[in-house]
């Protein structure tokens, strides 16, 4: 009997051990194979005896699916990660704020929009237009500040912006409870990816407050409860504080470039979040359009502290040297459109790394105008962003710029001739600074077969060295009442690179030296501005804090007037001009022509062709072109009588899905 | 076997005394004779005797034999009883029989014992008319069950809709169960495997499949082998399909004038000629792109064998089908081989396992009519592009290499070259094994296990050439791309089931438990390569991938979709004539977050039969049968992306980060939040229902009302996009669909010679969001998308309240007239009167991008609110995608050898959304060189800008002549295209009420003697027509159309779906 129980209870334990032995296979998920296994075994044993068997085990797998395959339910793609893992190591953590850098290649981002279309329209630089497309709810329609809330590239580039925000954020959040940050032989790479996800998230957010004013801000992730989806709009000030004290974290974090792996300046570097520190500064303590009654512009509260920040900022840049000018102006963009990154200067403090085929318009939709040729293949639509006759009169003849920034030239023509075409239209100029015939064999190869647009591949500057010394010129003659020996080094050090040294005394010294008090400075600092970054989507921003947008942009309508009228100061100016081809016949040859000079309507020889030119043009050439001067950037001061209306409305579907929480203001 | 039974039966005969003969001759429907049926003595199945070749019998049986029992294989048992006479004796086919038994999910049931609403196609009525796919075969012939082919191509998505479907944002396809499997797609089944097809409607019969069932179960059954006999069929089809309709585009003169009318710069008469000499134009006959692209005559054909056959104890069918189709459009192509084995042996008394594989191989070629996005598909270039071209010399424009051509302007492509040079080869291959052993334990109880594993190998291969936008955007150089997808689904399901009649005293019960659990997986790898030599052609391209520039190989894992369930059902029955069901589900799903992850789903259902009460019984002779069902019950629903409810980062983004020109490797969060809360979307069911069968059954009637309500919808919602996401899956809101459907089923005439058969089905079904928010709203606007991410947007509204599928624009008022406007001298344009400060035409002009071009002879909407404006206030609701009903009828005759059936199905009710004809009649995205829809003709009274004297455009600026204008346009009836951005108004939406004549099949059987003495069982050939006629009022291509279905909330839209074609097949049926 005795016997016969504890046969029993060693067979019961059998079971036990068997449902365990399942149990813990279950556990490893390999609920799949076990079952097959036992199916297979089942059909080839026809015996009863095993049928049996193979009921029970299948009444003990209901059993043990109720308990013990819990994990059969939770499953995971292998092809994804979750969060830590991600952030578990160096190499994923890098990958996750690579992430974030990938965002500033989509088309809402700087592959096209915030450079192109949303940095304009200035006094410079502006959508190229004619009356039938000037106000229409477009990219065009968006630049002459005659957007509606309703276009859906606004609402793109909010929602990109707020997804770099977003990715950011997250890093932000994981990295520093990473196992590798508290690990003392990681902790510095993973700190400097930290640093570059605090720039991202404050450029996502500078781009955001100074496009739209007041934004809805968080540094936390989204709650996947819904918890933080509804969030009011901050005030600009606020939110820029936050991004100066979040930059100046990460500066301490982040190396300056050449170190480690931070080899160029396709990636954020030190020197460029203490440049982008500044930018900030100047954007704070300067003017912007409030959100009151009657939508004053006004500037910043405590404006001193923000210059003294930003010329603290400044100086370090230019003590460390790492940065410097690149002593060729030309050779800055030549070297961008050979798509090469330059290792030397560094004066290209961040570049945005755009792919060859992959994304960026910069030298499709700005740059000198090619219709599509047999030679360079398919043409570009240069006009998105186009500059004037005003602006290539305010550079001095003899200033190296001029022709590096301004294009009066096309390439090509519809029928395809491979040559050089005068643009007398004044208002229809290019900006040279991007140019087919200076491109990578990769590109005019791809080009060449190509019927569509192509990614330019060409990185989009974010900021330069001779940014850092004109806003250094800037904020020391603003702190101190009047240019400083410092202020007036870093203006001539931009000036002497822009002259042949044979001009240095009368263009640099002189010039300079002439500046003597805080308004003469400032107001060359003004215009040096404007002749050092045509077409790098900078001077808007300049003339918005400088509360200078509305005047600057009648004083290019006034200009383009008195060119047509003939008067002071542009009295002198040709009503013929008269062009000769390089020996290449293709190019026109600058240097033959009289830009400056009346020759009469006969040329000096037969070699020379003619053109009218401003004030001999054809009353209605001049009437249109007046119409469309007039019409550009006639946005803003919007109809319903706001003022100064440079910022963009917040597009419908944010408004609608907010729970009422944002409104759009300024009239829209 | 007959022989043996016969030589047995005959020696027990004599050892019978007291025996009197009967005789009698068994005959089947059609009056031929039955041969070898058997005959016994009821109660004494020892016995018996067969039929002769006549038909004949005799048989001495026992003086107290009351009765004897015919049958006959594939024939309807008989019990008859002895007389005196020679007796006449009727076998009826045994589909008849067949089509009683139902499949209600892990079992059958008799039909008279159904609780739940159940609806049936029968192998009879499959056999009758070919049909390329399993979809095709139940198209109208179910009530309540909406079949949408939405496009004419050989492998066009079908979309099935049970009752309406009750969930929003979700796939609202039922759950499709071939022999006991769940799959994913039926249209891999061949259809002459099809034994059956049973569509569950409501809960209670669904609820047995639980989270899967909420949108309706369609059951499938393959044949079998049948025992003692080896059969083997044959049938056999071809034929032709065309085009069944043209949409007329303008003239080449027509068009080149609207071109002209577009843009009068050197750019169109360089190409085109000078005004004076469009008139050339008229002489030249149009390039039929049209024709050229879908005029090719389709040839489609359809081979299959089948065998089957078994013993005593194993049964197979064994069945293999060619398919193949030349599609009407140039480049597609179709073609597909299943073989299906199917396998039952005994092993004992107690024990027998039933096995089935089924592999089936599908190749598609040709992209098919809607590959490219937005407006860039390849329908809209056989449509639009340039009918003519120039007649002007072209030396001009030829520089060296380069031909400059304007109408590269309008951004399309050559059709015919484009369809030529986009190679595209899907090769879809599957592979199931299904297994299952059944074990009889003791008496009433069984045990099932079922095992399955579905192996799914795809591979697409793709080659863009040089004339395709995608190269176009790439260089001009050749793109080839590999896309691999290998799929795993195994699924387990052991079943128990007690069943025992007489359970207590004329009481049944049938007792089901189960448990089951599956898994889905997959992996993908993509391999593109670029930039390959100009010319080289598709198969050397994919055969060497290496020779172009490899782009980085983007491989995906799938989350693994697992689910387990438990599952028990009751069935209980008094006297056959009060039944009861309950069904209890629980599923678990991987979709959900642990704690969520559970689901459970009760249902009940009773039936009462009036027809066997007493007071009843006999009292009325007319009526049969009476039936009353009312169930209700719950199903779930969990259709959605894997991982939906934690937050994972992938390794693909859209752009990429280029540093020094090389791809730098990511990891980034997707652009959907993730939900940790997500729960089951549950839908409650209610069904009323009337079986009723009058006169001898002859005419039976199945009429069902419904109440279907589906709560915690899983909804894709948008929300605030500065969380840095898009959208999120949550559960939210509450719809319903009602409705009633009726089903008739007359045999009105049915004689040996002559037999008339009828079947009617409508179904009524009324769609409703119960409760609706978006933030503050309790409505939303959903965009179709047809024309990307332009307009026409937010096409569609969902509100509260009201159905889904509402087509939401502006109310269509014909065109402005000179009276409207007035033209101001200064701007030299047109203003509206009353508006002093121009803002509200250029506001108008601006929604419609008519630009400059606004004034007289602009399309004009009304200004519902009156505010003087047009804007987004004004648009309202102008259509419903849901029809009012919906059904099919189909008349079958025979007469004697000869049968003919036709199949009719229409809608009633429902609006079509033409998105064709925006595109087709405007300006659509400032794309020059698009030619229009007929209609739009000068020649129709379309209003001009151009003063056909001068060739001046005098509508606007320089040439503007207003007094001229109104002179020229006095007869003008159309209003002007130049809309860039066209909106959708009441002009695009059109009745889509259809009466089709699906099918219309004449059929020849060769007579039965002339049959056996080929040594075949029958012989039939007939010829079917397919699509013979459509009676609507719609102007598109075809009213059975739905294109834009992702998300499930803008039906209806008809762009760019490849067109529709009439056939006609020829085909026979032999079975040996």
């Amino acid at each position: 009997m005795k016997q016969a129980i504890k046969h029993l209870m060693q067979k019961q334990l059998m079971w036990l051990i068997n449902i365990k032995h399942l149990l813990s296979k279950m556990e490893k998920n390999e609920c799949e194979s076990f079952l097959q296994r036992e199916f297979h075994t089942s059909l080839n044993k026809k015996n009863q005896y095993y049928m049996k068997k193979t009921a029970i085990l299948f009444s003990i797998f209901v059993m043990i699916s109720l308990t013990g395959c819990t994990n059969f339910l939770t499953t995971q793609s292998l092809s994804t990660y979750t969060p830590d893992v991600v952030f578990s190591n160096p190499t994923y953590a890098k990958d996750a704020v690579m992430g974030i850098y990938d965002l500033l290649c989509t088309d809402y981002t700087y592959s096209s929009r915030l450079p192109l279309s949303y940095t304009t329209n200035s006094d410079i630089e502006f959508a190229g237009a004619d009356e039938g497309s000037y106000n229409q709810n477009n990219n065009r329609g968006t630049s002459n500040y005659f957007a509606s809330p309703d276009n859906a590239d606004i609402s793109k580039v909010w929602q990109t912006l707020y997804q770099i925000i977003e990715r950011s954020n997250l890093c932000i959040q994981n990295i520093p409870t990473s196992p590798a940050t508290n690990d003392p032989s990681t902790k510095a790479e993973m700190m400097g990816y930290y640093g570059e996800a605090l720039t991202l998230r404050a450029i996502a957010y500078f781009e955001l407050v100074r496009t739209f004013g007041d934004v809805p801000f968080t540094t936390k992730p989204a709650a996947p409860d819904g918890s933080n989806f509804l969030l009011p709009a901050t005030d600009r000030d606020t939110i820029m504080d936050h991004l100066i004290s979040d930059l100046q974290e990460a500066e301490q974090y982040v190396p300056w470039v050449g170190t480690g792996e931070y080899s160029s300046t396709e990636r954020i570097t030190k020197g460029f979040i203490k440049g982008l520190v500044a930018r900030i500064c100047l954007a704070r303590g300067g003017y912007a359009l409030r959100n009151k009654p009657g939508y004053p512009t006004e500037r910043g509260s405590d404006w001193q502290k923000y210059y003294q920040i930003a010329d603290n900022e400044c100086e370090s840049i230019i003590t460390n040297g790492t940065h410097k000018l690149n002593p060729s102006y030309i050779n800055i963009w030549k070297t961008l459109n050979q798509l090469q990154v330059d290792n030397t200067y560094h004066e290209t403090m961040f570049e945005v790394a755009l792919g060859l085929q992959h994304s960026g318009e910069i030298g499709y939709s700005i740059g000198v105008r090619f219709y599509t040729n047999p030679e360079y293949g398919y043409g570009n639509n240069a006009n998105v962003v186009n500059t004037s006759a005003y602006y290539f009169y305010m550079f001095d003849p003899k200033d190296l710029r001029r022709d590096v920034t301004v294009a009066l030239a096309t390439f090509g023509n519809s029928s395809g001739a491979t040559q050089e075409f005068l643009q007398q239209n004044p208002i229809s100029y290019n900006i040279a600074k991007w140019d087919q015939r200076w491109m990578s064999a990769a590109f005019l190869a791809g080009n060449l077969h190509a019927q569509g647009k192509v990614g330019y591949g060409i990185n989009w500057v974010m900021m330069r060295y001779a940014d850092v010394l004109l806003m250094y010129a800037e904020t020391e003659n603003e702190l101190n009442n009047g240019p400083t020996p410092a202020a007036i080094d870093a203006l001539k050090q931009v000036r002497r690179r822009a002259f042949n040294s044979i001009d240095w005394p009368q263009e640099v010294d002189a010039y300079v030296n002439a500046l003597t008090n805080h308004d003469s400075f400032f107001n060359a600092i003004v215009k040096e501005r404007a002749l050092e970054f045509g077409g790098e989507g900078l001077r808007k921003w300049d003339l918005v804090r400088w509360n200078l947008l509305g005047t600057k942009i009648q004083e290019q309508r006034d200009a383009i007037a008195a060119m047509f009228n003939r008067t002071a100061p542009y009295d002198t100016l040709p009503q013929t001009i008269f062009y000769k081809y390089l020996p290449d016949g293709q190019t026109i040859d600058r240097s033959s022509m009289n830009f400056y000079q009346d020759w009469g309507t006969t040329p000096p020889d037969p070699s020379f062709s003619s053109a009218a030119w401003l004030s001999g043009l054809s009353a209605t050439n001049q009437a249109l072109y007046l119409l469309r001067i007039n019409l550009f950037s006639s946005g803003l001061n919007s109809a319903a009588g706001v003022q100064n209306r440079y910022l963009y409305p917040i597009p419908t579907t944010v408004i609608s899905s907010s729970n009422g929480l944002l409104k759009n203001a300024y009239g829209y | 076997m007959y022989l043996f039974v016969f030589a047995l039966l005959s020696f027990s005969f004599s050892l019978i005394a007291q025996q009197r003969q009967i005789t009698g001759t068994v005959k089947d429907a059609t009056g031929e004779p039955v041969i070898g049926a058997t005959v016994v003595v009821k109660g004494i199945p020892s016995i018996g005797t067969v039929t002769d070749t006549n038909g004949k019998f005799s048989l001495n049986v026992p003086a107290k034999a009351s009765a004897i029992t015919v049958s006959f294989v594939g024939m309807e048992p008989q019990e008859v009883n002895i007389s005196g006479k020679p007796m006449n004796i009727v076998l009826k086919d045994n589909a008849v029989a067949l089509k009683e038994v139902v499949a209600i999910g892990y079992g059958t049931v008799q039909k008279r014992d159904l609780t739940g609403s159940v609806a049936t196609v029968s192998s009879k009525t499959l056999q009758e008319i070919p049909v390329t796919s399993a979809a095709q075969a139940i198209t109208g012939r179910l009530a309540g069950v909406q079949v949408t082919t939405t496009e004419g191509s050989p492998d066009a998505q079908v979309m099935i809709r049970v009752r309406g479907g009750g969930s929003i944002s979700q796939d609202n396809s039922p759950l499709y169960i071939v022999d006991g499997f769940p799959v994913n797609s039926i249209s891999d089944i061949s259809p002459s495997d099809i034994q059956s097809i049973d569509v569950l409607k409501d809960a209670s019969s669904t609820a047995i499949y639980g989270s899967r069932g909420a949108n309706g179960v369609i059951i499938i059954t393959t044949k079998s082998g049948v025992a003692g006999k080896i059969s083997v069929s044959i049938n056999a089809y071809a034929g032709v399909k065309n085009l069944a309709k043209k949409l007329k585009m303008m003239s080449p003169y027509e068009y080149v004038m609207w071109q002209y009318e577009l843009d009068q710069s050197s750019t169109f008469t360089g190409y085109y000629g000078a005004y004076d000499d469009l008139d050339i134009y008229k002489s030249r006959a149009p390039i039929d792109w049209e024709d050229q692209v879908f005029g090719r005559t389709g040839i489609q054909q359809y081979y299959n064998v089948d065998i089957n056959g078994g013993s005593k104890t194993d049964k197979y069918n064994l069945s293999v089908t060619r398919s193949g189709e030349k599609g009407i459009m140039i480049g597609s192509d179709f073609g597909r081989t299943n073989v299906d084995f199917k396998f039952n042996t005994k092993i004992n008394d107690h024990v027998n396992v039933d096995f089935n594989t089924r592999f089936a191989r599908t190749s598609i070629d040709g992209a098919g009519t809607s590959t490219g996005t937005g407006s860039n598909t390849f329908l809209r270039n056989a449509m639009k592009y340039a009918p003519v071209n120039s007649l002007v010399s072209q030396s001009n424009y030829i520089n060296e290499q380069m031909v400059i051509d304007p109408t590269q302007l309008s951004l399309l492509f050559n059709p015919v070259q484009l369809a030529q040079d986009t190679y595209q080869r899907q090769v879809k291959q599957s592979v199931v094994l299904n297994g299952a052993l059944n074990w009889n334990i003791v008496k009433p109880l069984i045990f099932r296990s079922e095992f399955g594993y579905q192996f799914d190998n795809n591979r697409t291969d793709n080659v863009w050439g040089t004339s395709t936008p995608l190269s176009k955007n790439n260089g001009g150089l050749p793109i080839g791309q590999i896309t691999s997808m290998g799929g795993i689904t195994w699924r387990i399901a052991n079943t128990l089931t007690f069943n025992k009649t007489n359970f207590l005293p004329q009481q049944n019960l049938n007792l089901l438990i189960g448990q089951e659990v599956s898994s889905y997986a997959y992996r993908q790898v993509v391999n593109q390569s670029m930039y390959f030599p100009a010319g080289m052609d598709a198969a050397s391209i994919l055969a060497m991938m290496n020779l172009g520039t490899a782009q980085p190989t983007v491989t995906t894992e799938s989350q693994p979709f697992n689910m387990s369930s438990f599952f028990g059902r009751a069935n209980y029955t008094i006297r056959d004539k009060y039944l009861a069901t309950f069904t209890f589900r629980a599923d678990g799903t991987s979709k959900f977050a642990p704690g969520h992850q559970w689901g459970y789903f009760p249902s009940a259902a009773v039936a009462w039969r009036l027809s066997e009460e007493n007071f009843m019984r006999g009292k009325i002779e007319w009526l049969n049968n009476l039936k009353l069902r009312l169930s209700m019950g719950t199903a779930g629903n969990s259709r959605i992306a894997d991982g939906l409810w934690q937050l994972t980062y992938g390794t693909t983004d859209s752009k990429g980060y280029y540093i020094n020109e090389n791809l730098a490797s990511v990891l980034v969060p997707g652009t959907t939040l993730s939900n940790p809360n997500l729960k089951w979307e549950t839908t409650l069911t209610r069904n009323v229902g009337w079986d009723i069968g009058v006169l001898n059954s002859r005419l039976n009637a199945t009429i069902d009302a419904y109440w279907n309500t589906t709560f915690n919808l899983l909804l894709q919602q948008p929300i605030p996009t500065s969380t840095g996401y898009i959208n999120q899956m949550q559960n939210f809101g509450r719809t319903s669909n009602r409705g009633v459907e009726v089903t008739l089923d007359a045999h009105i005439i049915e004689t040996p010679k002559f037999s008339l058969n009828a079947t009617f089905n409508i179904a009524f079904n009324k769609n409703r969001v119960d409760e609706f928010r978006y933030g503050d709203a309790t409505y939303k606007t959903y965009s179709s998308g047809w024309n990307g991410t332009s307009q026409p947007l937010d096409d569609y509204i969902i509100q509260q309240g009201q159905p889904v599928g509402q087509m939401y624009g502006y109310v269509y008022d014909g065109m402005y007239s000179f009276n409207d406007f007035h033209f101001d001298t200064t701007q030299k344009k047109w203003i509206l009167n009353g508006d002093a400060t121009g803002a509200t035409t250029a506001a108008i002009a601006g929604l419609f991008g008519y630009g400059n071009y606004f004034g007289p002879g602009s399309m004009k909407v009304k200004d519902l609110n009156h505010d003087g404006t047009i804007d987004a206030k004004d648009k309202t609701v102008i259509g419903d995608a849901n029809p009012i009903h919906t059904g099919g009828f189909t008349l079958n005759a025979r007469y004697t050898n000869f049968d003919l059936s036709a199949f009719f199905n229409w809608s009633y009710g429902n609006k079509i959304y033409n998105a064709n004809k925006i595109d087709y009649s405007s300006y659509l995205l400032s794309r020059k060189y698009q030619n229009l829809l007929d209609f739009m003709s000068l020649a129709n009274g379309r209003f001009t800008t151009i003063d056909p004297m001068t060739g001046q455009n005098i509508f606007y600026g320089q040439y503007a002549n207003p007094t001229r204008l109104q002179q020229i346009n006095q007869g003008a009836t159309m209003w002007t295209p130049f809309l860039t951005i066209p909106p959708l108004t009441s002009f695009d939406v059109e009745d889509g009420s259809f009466l089709r004549l699906s099918t219309l099949t004449v059929g020849y059987s060769l007579p039965k003697k002339i049959v056996s003495k080929l040594m075949m069982s029958s012989f039939r050939i007939y010829v079917t027509a397919y699509n013979v006629f459509c009676l609507t009022k719609y102007s598109g291509f075809d009213p059975e159309v739905s294109t834009r279905n992702n998300p499930p909330v803008t039906p209806g839209v008809d762009y760019s779906a490849y067109p529709k074609s009439r056939s006609f097949i020829g085909g026979v049926n032999i079975n040996f």
